[in-house]
Order: structure tokens, then sequence, then C-alpha cells
């Protein structure tokens, strides 16, 4: 049984959404998922509800967006113990709220951040304990009953590899963001297809770096469906990555995070 | 596969995924040459830093800085990154304008700025 490959329009709905919002943010490398991510994730919190980010990228990308400084340090270290036969696993009493509650970094707004870490020179050896513990924390986050009601933003790697390899459970929707090119966009309807290949997941595309109209309609011609939301090229948003700084910081009212405010309103509907 | 093919052609070019997954497998004598390409912003700096380092135990490294705008954006990388070989390529909005129609920059526009300081870095690999 799989998912649904659809791909809502931005009026499809005013009724409430019932639960919080719970999103993975795919996409090629490049296509803005980071700035997209930590942006949402600042702006749910101003909605006032508890926001946990979930950087699961071994590069640096998520912290740096939230305005919380290019942190690669492994936050889960110390939650996870190995087994006599080489396993990880959490630690006893450890479970994804108190994870949360101990190891995730307090952002603006009050954004938690949890992230497993990011790749050293010998690869991912050296932080494989945060990272089995960040797998299993991210498992659990659906059936912890007092974090039943966060929101959860996850920034996944460039690419359709832990959508297929099940790296966030925790979502019922994968916002697909898009450039509009043609590498982006094939890479789009590829990863859209690998992420809702899980029951009752939801992939929409968000239309990014775009020039006006002509640039959405270039992108949902080529993909064949219409694009949830579409964000600006932004001056904006290269002058606060440039910077290693959080857009939302930088320069809060311009057209980019204007535009990533209207998605997370459409999430909350939706 | 790099390994059974080193030999058999003049030349390879592999284009290796984001991050620096791939570039771990890679073994010390299956490339001549490691580029790694990275942007003046913070985060790209940061993948090269570490992509560098790993492809510096492996094989000899260019850094490619991409889209460069202005002598600022140049002094950031070189700062960054200041042991590696370097080769700048500049903000072209040729290129750009091929990546939306799905073509070759070097068909678009083989005079543009940016497509002529790739195929400059092309014949410095060459040589």
């Amino acid at each position: 049984m799989s998912g649904t490959l659809i791909i809502a329009h931005p009026v499809r709905s005013a009724a409430l959404r019932v639960g919080p919002v719970r999103i993975a943010i795919v996409g090629k490398g490049g296509a803005g998922k980071s700035v997209i991510s930590g942006t949402a994730a600042r702006l749910l919190a101003r909605r006032g509800g508890k926001v946990l980010a979930l950087d699961s990228d071994p590069m640096p990308g998520l912290a740096i967006s939230l305005g919380l400084g290019p942190l690669t340090e492994p936050f889960l270290e110390g939650a996870a113990e190995q087994s006599d036969d080489g396993r990880w696993r959490l630690r006893k009493g450890i479970g994804a709220a108190r994870a949360v509650q101990r190891f995730a970094k307090v952002g603006p707004d009050g954004v938690r951040l949890l992230q497993f870490g990011k790749a050293t020179p010998e690869g991912l050896g050296p932080i494989m304990g945060s990272l089995n513990a960040f797998f299993q924390v991210t498992h659990r986050l659906a059936t912890t009953g007092v974090l039943r009601e966060w929101n959860v933003v996850g920034d996944l790697p460039a690419g359709p590899r832990q959508a297929a390899f099940d790296w966030a459970p925790y979502a019922d929707t994968f916002l697909v963001v898009v450039e509009p090119t043609w590498k982006s966009i094939l890479s789009a309807r590829r990863i859209a297809r690998i992420a809702t290949s899980r029951a009752g997941t939801v992939a929409l595309f968000v239309a990014n770096k775009v020039h006006g109209s002509s640039d959405v309609k270039l992108i949902e011609d080529r993909l064949g469906t219409a694009a949830f939301g579409a964000v600006p090229a932004d001056p904006a948003v290269i002058e606060a990555d440039r910077r290693g700084a959080a857009v939302i910081d930088e320069t809060p009212a311009c057209p980019a995070v204007t535009a990533i405010a209207r998605l997370v309103d459409q999430l909350m509907r939706a | 596969m790099l390994g059974e093919l080193r030999g058999k052609r003049d030349l390879l070019i592999c284009d290796l995924e984001a991050g620096v997954g791939t570039l771990l497998r890679l073994q010390p004598d299956q490339a001549d040459r490691v580029l790694v390409v990275t942007e003046p912003t913070s985060k790209s700096i940061e993948v090269a830093r570490r992509a560098a380092s790993i492809a510096s135990e492996r094989s000899t490294v260019t850094v490619v800085a991409n889209r460069i705008r202005s002598e600022e954006d140049e002094s950031i990388i070189k700062s960054a990154l200041p042991h590696y070989d370097l080769v700048l390529v500049p903000e072209e909005p040729a290129i750009v304008s091929a990546d939306r129609q799905g073509l070759a920059p070097i068909d678009v526009d083989p005079q543009a700025p940016g497509v002529l300081a790739i195929v400059e870095l092309g014949r410095r690999l060459m040589n």
C-alpha cells in the first residue's frame, strides 16, 4: 500500500488541521531546504506551538538557518550506549521526551533543535552513537504522549535516500522544495514518489527561488501538478546565507520570509 | 567501479553526490584530483572544509569557488580554505539560464565569463 503523491492547491481546504504540523523537507542539493525548514520552524513557534526541529543532514545547515549559528556537535552522544553485541540503543531511562528535554538546543523563538552531528574526516563513525540515538528518537516521536502536540520540522539531506530508509517516520507531509530548473524538477518528482511510498503521507511541492509566476508555471507544467506554494528568489536569503545568519533575523520582512509565513499558515490549515 | 576503470580511459570525470558520503569511500589511488566546489556562504564553506580535508588524504585537491560576485567573495573563500589550489568561477547568468532551459551552459553561451572560467579549469586539468 502506498501513500498519496498529491498535491494540494493552496485553497484546497479551509478546515483547521486536527493535529500539529509534522513535516519533512526534501529536495535536490541547493534547493533551499534548510532555509525553508529553519524559517518555517521559527514561524510555527511564533504562532504559539511547541516546535521540534530535526536536522538529519550530516552536513551543516539547519542550525544556521534557525539562528543558532554553525553548531556541529553530536547532541545525542550522551543519550546512547552500546551493547555487548555492538548495537547502539538509547540509554536506560531516556525516551524521546527526555531526549528532547535534555539534549535539544533551545533556539530563538523557543524552537528545540536536535541533530545527530556532522560528518567528520573519519566519516560518521565517531558520531555513530548520536546518530543511532537520533534515529530511534525520531521513531518514538509519534507515540510519545507529551510530544504529541508538538510541531515537528525535519530537514533531510539532499536526495531521496533518507526518505527511502524511513528517517522521517514522524512526518505526514513531505515538502518537496523545487527550483525552476530541469535537474531540480526531475529530482523533485523522483524524491516525492519515493517519500510517499509510506502509507498515509503526502508530498506537497514548494517552488523556490522563482522569478515571478512564469517560473511557477514552468515548474507546475513540468511536474504535471500544482505547487502548494511558492517562495521568490530573494537577495535577502543569499545575503543571510553569505553571512551565516538566519534570514528571519536579518531581514524579517523580506519577500521570502513573507512567502514562507504564508506556507506555514497553509500547512496549519491543510 | 572507479578502481576497475582506472587506466582504461583517457579521461574520467565523476560527479559525486552532495556532501561527503561518496568521498569517504574514495580510495587513495582512484582519482588524480578531487575538485571541491563551493560557494561563498557559510554553509557551503563549512561543507567544503570537511570535503577538502577528507579529499586531501586521498588525492590532490582543487577548490572551485563558484558564484563569485566580488573581491570580498574571493577573499572569504581564500581565508576559509587557504591551503588549497583555487579556481574562481564568477556568478554567471548564462549558467542560470541554461539550467532553467535544461541545456548545457557551453552550448548556450560558450563565451560567457563563467563558462570560460570552467573551460580554463578543464585546460589546466588536461595539462
